[in-house]
């Protein structure tokens, strides 16, 4: 188990170094664009002033070095600061609470509604629960969340206020209770298929029909031995979106105000600031990898059998 | 199951319910006036926060409640003394600003002409790079702060411009006389910092504190309650040792919003006073939902379509002229913008003192019969193409300018998007093939000098297609060492009227605001700079 961890570890320090190699070497091509100009909005910018402002943020040095300023920093857990002279540690910690939050709300949605009608699904395969909630997340699925968080908005927030049009920063729970259901809808129907495929399969497994042959209730049955055993691609799933979640979710955060992850990054690469995105996307890839060892961490919980070398 | 469907159909009349009395409140704009109430306003999260700093709206909404210009603008758009007593000159190069007194920061320090001075200085000084640097190139000692090398670091700190006289008169000294510069001083540029602003007011260069800008201490009508908090809100309350003219409200609140959808979205669900600028999807339906709440007026922005001067396609005259009578401006005014621009017939816009309408005479008017034979008669090009910069929104009417041209000259028409402006810049300026390209333009100042200078003159500062007529460069210079404002009008006019017969740039449409407001504030106006005017907002109720 510990040399398992050790040697994760490790991968995720490679892995770390490939991705942001990756992003800083996209944003030096030309996601940056011209970040002087950008900062300028369409207003003209004098040599002098473009001159200076270039000597300030290393503007005119080689990929390869501003790519070593930035570990050096890193190294020492110094995020540096935007074009705009801001601290980009003290702008992640303020995004992040909002976005941990949203993200809670959705995973929560995609749990007691994906994992719960996946199951009844998964028992009653083919009766008309079965079948109705097979169509509703496929209508759910197809739409796009450019379309569901404005309807959502538009219905729930002002026409009919039941929730907060939009959050304000810092969001209180109840703010983010409409943003969190349209992000956990998105997943519910992925959710809700995968459990229902793996409880029709276990259900057929030889280990449930023994139990229901020693006479074991019904409910023991599913809640522990099914259950358990089809929680395993549920759980990474479950992971994998609960990481891309905590990336932000740029739509839903637009449209519902929420100053998150998402929100931050929109901006800034927007604005060309490279050293807010880059900054913000480093901190991303370790939540990432972190979400990561967490779920594969969990299978063994889950499953005994599995073993860690 | 039950008990949700039960609750469901409870909170259905309950919702509609609330949304009745809201209705029955909306009286319109009747009520008292309450002069503690305080207004939300939207606002995006300024960039900076600081007088050298803050050029976008959403910060100078914020500074114009913290600080009060030594001018302010009347309904013709001509400059009045707001913190100075008088501002005067004898030949438009020498100009002695005389302050009120009695005038004090938030912090109790009086406002003094080293308060100007050292402000000014520290925006001029090149290090300091601030992003209003520009503003102050016409006064004399400019140059020597900005080496055009970052390398070399200045030889002086100060501008030697300016100069103290009193404690409440300074003059400054331009390089060359401009008859405008009054109209200059509104903007925020030329506010005053107070002592406390600076690490030491002694030090030379100065340097401000860092923290400054997240508690500005002004010399305006309000004062900051707690900080700047980001991608929240600036909460400001009234200043009550204020010398000048006191606004009718106890307070703002600027809400900060990451998208004008959420926005609006806040102003529909009255959690939100003012809206300064409704977004386009949303105007169709503006009217049923705020009714007479929803209010326009003239921006300054300007969009027009400029030929670059190295394109041997648009050198005939004719053919320019040819391209602008087949455009219908009104057309795209209306479909696409919904009203929220209107068609330009002129060079500079009706916000500015000197404006006349349809300068541009015949060649901006809509005549595609005209346009195809003069097209044909001059054998212009048989494919055109428009560039623009994807990152604003300019897809649209770009592409409906160019089926217009395809529809009334015959002529194949590209819309070519580059994914930023500076990238559509850089392209210019390698001249690349671009077409025609779209441009925009608000001023700094209002003057029609501020379009005509940047935009035509010869090496403008945002003439990148490359126009240049000695005869209108003349004129304008003319202008602006002319005695009185009316003389130099004059001038800029005639000046003006030699674009018309040049084209080098079709105008196009001239910017609206389009603004909404709750029902709990009333007088709601749109300044000049497209900021809330303070002064005027009223608090109902």
């Amino acid at each position: 188990m510990f040399r398992y961890l050790v040697r994760r570890l490790l991968q995720m320090i490679l892995v770390f170094l490939g991705t942001t190699f990756i992003v800083f070497a996209l944003m030096f091509a030309g996601g940056e664009g011209d970040p002087i100009q950008n900062l300028a909005g369409e207003k003209p910018v004098s040599a002098a002033q473009r001159a200076q402002l270039t000597e300030k943020f290393h503007l005119d040095d080689g990929f390869f070095e501003r790519y070593w300023y930035y570990l050096k920093d890193l190294v020492t857990g110094n995020l540096g600061e935007s074009l705009t002279g801001r601290d980009i540690s003290t702008m992640i910690l303020d995004a992040f609470p909002a976005t941990a939050k949203l993200a809670t709300i959705a995973i929560l949605v995609t749990i007691v509604f994906g994992v719960t009608a996946g199951v009844i699904a998964g028992i009653r395969r083919g009766s008309i629960f079965d079948n109705s909630t097979l169509v509703l997340t496929l209508v759910i699925i197809g739409i796009p969340t450019v379309v569901l968080a404005p309807l959502g908005q538009l219905l729930f927030g002002v026409k009919f206020p039941i929730f907060p049009a939009t959050a304000n920063n810092p969001p209180t729970w109840y703010e983010l209770i409409l943003p969190g259901i349209v992000l956990g809808l998105l997943s519910v129907a992925t959710a809700m298929r995968l459990t229902r495929a793996s409880v029709a399969e276990n259900l057929r497994a030889d280990f449930v029909r023994t139990a229901k042959s020693k006479g074991m209730p019904g409910r023991r049955v599913i809640g522990v031995h099914v259950l358990r055993n089809s929680l395993i691609p549920i759980v990474t799933f479950i992971g994998v979106e609960l990481g891309s979640l905590m990336g932000g979710a740029i739509i839903t955060e637009r449209v519902f105000n929420i100053s998150g992850i998402g929100n931050l990054l929109y901006k800034n690469l927007n604005l060309g600031d490279a050293p807010v995105v880059i900054g913000t996307v480093s901190v991303l890839v370790i939540v990432f990898l972190i979400a990561n060892l967490i779920v594969d961490l969990l299978y063994a919980v889950l499953d005994p059998r599995i073993r860690y070398e | 199951m039950q008990v949700r469907r039960l609750a469901a159909w409870a909170a259905l009349p309950l919702a509609v319910t609330l949304g009745l009395t809201a209705c029955g409140k909306s009286g319109g704009d009747s009520g008292s006036a309450n002069q503690n109430g305080v207004v939300s306003i939207g606002i995006s999260e300024p960039q900076f926060l600081s007088p050298a700093n803050t050029s976008e709206t959403g910060g100078s909404q914020v500074l114009s409640a913290l600080f009060a210009p030594l001018v302010d603008f009347d309904e013709a758009n001509k400059p009045f003394e707001v913190a100075a007593q008088e501002i005067t000159t004898t030949d438009n190069k020498t100009w002695t600003v005389k302050l009120k007194d009695g005038w004090t920061f938030h912090n109790g320090e009086p406002v003094t002409a080293d308060s100007y001075i050292n402000a000014w200085n520290y925006a001029a000084y090149g290090p300091n790079a601030a992003k209003n640097n520009y503003f102050f190139d016409k006064i004399e000692g400019f140059k020597a702060l900005n080496p055009a090398d970052a390398a070399t670091k200045p030889e002086t700190s100060t501008l030697t411009g300016l100069k103290k006289v009193d404690d409440k008169t300074f003059t400054v000294t331009l390089s060359a006389p401009f008859s405008e510069f009054k109209a200059l001083l509104g903007y925020t540029a030329f506010y005053p910092l107070p002592k406390a602003a600076w690490e030491s007011d002694t030090a030379a260069p100065l340097v401000l504190k860092k923290d400054f800008q997240e508690a500005p201490i002004g010399n305006g009508p309000f004062k900051i309650k707690g900080t700047w908090q980001h991608d929240s809100q600036v909460e400001v309350e009234k200043y009550d040792a204020f010398a000048g003219t006191k606004p009718h409200i106890g307070g703002a609140l600027f809400k900060i919003y990451q998208n004008s959808d959420a926005e609006y979205a806040d102003l529909l669900a009255n959690n939100l006073d003012v809206v300064k600028q409704i977004p386009t999807e949303s105007l169709s339906t503006v009217q049923g939902d705020l009714g007479d709440r929803f209010q326009q007026s003239p921006s300054s922005s300007f969009t027009f379509l400029a030929f670059p001067t190295f394109d041997p396609r648009f050198k005939d005259v004719d053919v320019r002229k040819a391209i602008s009578m087949a455009i219908d401006r009104e057309e795209i005014a209306n479909k696409i913008f919904q009203g929220s621009q209107k068609a330009a017939y002129s060079f500079t816009s009706p916000v500015v003192a000197g404006y006349r309408d349809k300068t541009c005479g015949t060649a901006c008017e809509f005549n595609p019969t005209e346009a195809k034979s003069l097209y044909e008669k001059s054998k212009g090009p048989k494919e055109l193409n428009i560039s623009y910069n994807a990152d604003g929104p300019h897809k649209q009417w770009v592409e409906a300018t160019c089926n217009q041209l395809k529809t009334n000259l015959g002529v194949e028409c590209v819309a070519t998007p580059e994914p930023k402006f500076a990238d559509l810049l850089t392209k210019v300026e390698k001249k690349e093939d671009v077409g025609m390209f779209r441009l925009g333009w608000a001023f700094d100042y209002p003057s029609m000098e501020n379009y005509l200078g940047p935009l035509y003159s010869t090496g403008g500062s945002s003439n990148y297609y490359g126009y240049s007529n000695p005869e209108f460069d003349s004129l304008v210079k003319a202008g602006t060492e002319a005695p009185t404002t009316d003389e130099a009008i004059k001038k800029y006019q005639e000046a003006e009227d030699i674009l018309a017969k040049d084209l080098p740039v079709l105008p196009l449409r001239f910017g609206q605001n389009v603004f909404g407001h709750s029902t709990k504030v009333k007088n709601v106006a749109i300044d000049l700079f497209t900021r809330v005017d303070l002064n005027k907002i009223e608090s109902v109720g």
